[in-house]
């Protein structure tokens, strides 16, 4: 008997078809949210922004405002699959645009501090020191154990890099799929799944959308889609959500 | 770096490479081919100097500068078809992306314009350091050229995940859009653009040390910044230059170090 026929597929896709986000927390750390876009009208639950204080970093409640549009991109794609979820807006960005390890940590710190279910990464990192990879680590495991789905995007070209690459976070690279419910995953692999990503029509600060092609359009979809399993089937722990998704794999079909 | 550091660590290096010091010394003597390379101003003792840390780089540094960016920026519009492309390279002091080299339909209207990196997909590729296709959003790009973009792809030019510009294609040919596999071939083309555009930056800035004043960094290049590395690499040539003056009966040492630097880098 293959894994296939243990789970119903089905049914999985019945269930995500079913959920709406009703009642799941979803954050976004990314450059901000722009909530005033039509698009995300009320979407956006409550918002974070990661600041420096002598050194520390620490999330204070604040607009969030979007600096780069790529935060506003990834909330509307949850928005879309996932309209009943509560975003979390945690910017992690400056008004320069600059990231850093130490802000993502901050980031994920302030996510399980609000409990949330679902973290969505549209972000990689190819050269983070040994140290800083071990602290996120912590983080990360937190977070995991708390009953948190991370999922990040993974680099264009060497498909690796850093959040992504923990076992405990969902790394996920594009690929050509008319719906979010069409998906690849690779068990075993670094980068676990492939997801809807190629000119994806998303709304961008300034009243505006934009149609565009990448690994970290590609993140929200997962996002998205563990959202509504999540609402279909409240308490899932990332582990069984893993099973799940493993189980409904396109790639995984016609043996 | 410590001048006595360097040199230990140099000694070390040309150890190891002792047999390309002695291919370098052919070179120096003459066996370097010319062509290409312009005759430097200055004393024989710089000429040679000069010869040993060109015949180190891979590239020829008699191509003019706009000559090398619009050879890249064709190679960059050939490799994915499309009918034009780009590059910028960022501004530290205005926080913005600077049009330093195009080609294609109005590619001259384009040179010289700064592309904020706020909400544009400039600014994503750039910060974000990920290539992006997609539907054009800075329409100002648009009314300048008098063409209207289709589409567009944006990579990154990242050295050590630092992102020093972006390099760009408009316009697929044939196709609605840039294609998965585009995005890929550019990723890879980008990466490679940096790297030359890095080297091209160290060369300038070797030139600069050995000829004194007189090379200036061009503008184009004036906003990628030294790698750390490169940085002291370059503070124990600027020493070696200013020992092998001091003290003429170091200068073949002097010359040798320089090669080796050169080469490390």
């Amino acid at each position: 008997m293959t894994f296939e026929q243990l789970i119903d597929r089905d049914k999985i896709l019945k269930l995500m078809e079913q959920g709406t986000g009703n009642g799941v927390k979803v954050g976004i750390l990314d450059s901000g949210v722009d909530f005033t876009h039509p698009a995300l009208s009320g979407a956006v639950h409550r918002s974070f922004e990661v600041r420096e204080f002598q050194g520390n970093f620490t999330a204070l409640e604040a607009p969030g405002t979007d600096v780069l549009g790529h935060g506003t991109m990834c909330a509307g794609v949850i928005h879309k699959i996932a309209p009943e979820a509560e975003l979390y807006n945690i910017k992690t960005l400056d008004e320069r645009g600059q990231n850093s390890p130490a802000k993502v940590i901050c980031g994920i710190e302030c996510a399980i501090a609000q409990g949330l279910h679902v973290l969505n990464l549209s972000l990689v990192s190819l050269n983070m020191s040994r140290n800083t990879i071990v602290d996120m680590l912590y983080w990360v495991e937190k977070a995991y154990y708390n009953g948190m789905i991370l999922v990040a995007a993974t680099d264009n070209k060497q498909k690796r890099g850093f959040p992504g690459d923990y076992s405990s976070v969902i790394a996920v690279d594009f690929q050509h799929f008319e719906d979010f419910k069409s998906f690849n995953y690779y068990p075993g692999k670094t980068v676990e799944m492939e997801a809807k990503g190629v000119y994806v029509e998303a709304p961008f600060p300034g009243n505006t959308y934009i149609s565009t092609t990448c690994t970290s359009i590609a993140c929200p979809h997962v996002a998205g889609m563990v959202a509504r399993l999540l609402s279909s089937m409240p308490g899932l722990t990332p582990f069984q959500v893993k099973t799940l998704l493993m189980a409904a794999r396109s790639n995984g079909q016609n043996p | 770096m410590d001048i006595l550091q360097g040199i230990e660590r140099v000694s070390r290096a040309i150890e190891v490479l002792s047999n390309e010091v002695k291919e370098l010394k052919l070179m120096a003597s003459g066996v370097l081919p010319s062509g290409p390379y312009p005759a430097p101003a200055g004393s024989p003792e710089r000429d040679d100097q000069l010869k040993i840390v060109v015949g180190y780089l891979a590239l020829s540094p008699g191509m003019e500068q706009d000559e090398l960016l619009n050879t890249l920026l064709t190679c960059a519009q050939q490799v994915v078809r499309a009918e034009g492309a780009g590059l910028t390279l960022y501004d530290d002091k205005k926080d913005v992306l600077v049009f330093r080299a195009a080609t294609g339909v109005a590619a001259d209207k384009i040179i010289g314009m700064e592309v904020p990196l706020t909400n544009s997909q400039h600014g994503i590729a750039f910060r974000m350091r990920q290539v992006i296709a997609s539907t054009p959003m800075n329409r100002s790009i648009d009314q300048a050229t008098g063409v209207t973009y289709r589409n567009v792809l944006i990579a990154p030019l990242l050295i050590n995940d630092e992102a020093i510009g972006t390099v760009s294609a408009v316009n697929k040919i044939n196709e609605e859009h840039f294609t998965p596999q585009n995005i890929e071939d550019y990723t890879g083309f980008a990466e490679l653009a940096a790297h030359i555009i890095r080297q091209r930056m160290r060369e300038y800035n070797l030139k600069q040390i050995i000829e004194g004043d007189a090379a200036k960094v061009p503008e184009e290049l004036a906003g990628v910044k030294d790698l750390t590395s490169d940085a002291d690499l370059l503070d124990i040539i600027k020493n070696l230059v200013t020992m092998g003056r001091k003290s003429p009966e170091m200068l073949p040492l002097c010359r040798q170090l320089i090669g080796a630097l050169a080469d490390m880098g």
